[in-house]
């Protein structure tokens, strides 16, 4: 990009890549600058795009609730379990049939299982000390 | 192709840059590539530490892209119990892993808005959206100061747009990341700010010309 950067393709530029001159391009970076040394208008374009970046800013942060990561960390963990129950209940829930093939189902997974990786649903317990722990060093809680 | 493959193939300068955010606190603190390791292998105090670092600046995302920080938690649960199952398919060295987090964040959040605009045609479409934490239009601009009213223009925003807005607003995140978040070209996030940034004044200039 040439030193001759037009207003409105300022403009557009500007609300592409933000009023921060420090992220765009290093071309038209300093074809930017040139233009805001020598036009007043450009000037004014460039504070009202700084104001509504500033405004966004602003406007897009949002406080971390209160026990936040306990409460994410623990829902997976409680998933993790409930896809465990679910598997050992389903012999009570569907009937003798499904229970003979949840068996046949299991042989089959039996011998899968030695090159499947199972981890996801291997958690049988509700484990949220590493949340606690996590949690209360970072304040979380 | 997954989109966890797709975002661990990309190997380019950008993806090795650390921001502040992922940074470790401390020197003998694991990074993310280091944390996921040993997620993969099933560590839960790792997956915490990962919860605790990157959790908040999805929770903020998703809160004002949705307008609720309850609904946005439980999106950002739902996130993060992907991360969980797909940590053993991580490989480090790709791209950042608060990237391929936002993408799973930002894809959950358009899936929401699409789910909460056609329960609009339902009957009592009401009872399953709980109302907004954001001031709506409807209260008088006098009892809301000007990042509130940003806050609701935002919402209005189409949901694409709305999600770039979101991502580039603390100025972390470079429009290349944006796009590899959002699935989509460089050149379309760009158009996606000019876009909603040109929105966002209009409704601030016509907000103007109608104050006393």
């Amino acid at each position: 990009m040439t030193d001759h950067l037009s207003l409105p393709l300022f403009d557009q530029r500007l609300d592409a890549l933000g009023a921060d001159l420090e992220r765009w391009p290093q071309a038209e970076a300093a074809a930017a600058r040139a233009l805001l040394a020598r036009s007043a208008e450009a000037r004014n374009r460039h504070a009202e795009a700084v104001r509504l970046d500033a405004l966004v800013a602003k406007a897009a942060a949002a406080p971390t609730p209160n026990g936040f990561a306990f409460r994410v960390v623990g829902e997976v963990s409680a998933r993790r379990s409930d896809r465990w129950l679910w598997l050992t209940a389903s012999p009570g829930r569907f009937g003798f049939a499904s229970a003979t093939f949840c068996a046949a189902a299991l042989t089959v997974g039996l011998a899968l299982g030695a090159i499947v990786d199972t981890r996801a649903t291997g958690a049988t317990t509700l484990d949220l000390g590493a949340a606690i722990e996590v949690s209360l060093n970072d304040g979380d809680l | 192709m997954t989109a966890l493959a797709r975002m661990t193939d990309m190997r380019d300068g950008r993806a090795g840059a650390m921001r502040a955010a992922e940074r470790p606190a401390t020197a003998d603190e694991p990074d993310d590539d280091a944390l996921l390791a040993l997620v993969g292998d099933g560590d839960q105090r790792a997956f915490a530490r990962l919860v605790a670092r990157h959790g908040p600046k999805a929770q903020a995302v998703a809160h004002r892209f949705t307008g609720s920080a309850s609904e946005a938690e439980d999106l950002v649960q739902e996130a993060f119990w992907r991360v969980w199952k797909s940590a053993d398919r991580w490989r480090p060295g790709g791209a950042r892993f608060s990237t391929w987090l936002h993408r799973v964040v930002v894809n959950l959040c358009v899936d929401h808005d699409r789910r909460r605009r056609l329960r609009r045609f339902l009957p009592f479409a009401d009872a399953f959206d709980p109302p907004s934490d954001e001031v709506g239009p409807e209260r008088s601009l006098s009892d809301r100061d000007e990042v509130d009213q940003v806050r609701a223009d935002i919402l209005t925003l189409p949901a694409r747009q709305r999600a770039a807005l979101l991502l580039a607003a603390d100025g972390e995140r470079s429009n290349a990341e944006i796009a590899e978040a959002l699935d989509a070209t460089e050149k379309a996030v760009e158009s996606m700010l000019v876009r909603a940034r040109r929105t966002l004044r209009a409704l601030q200039a016509a907000r103007e010309e109608t104050r006393p």
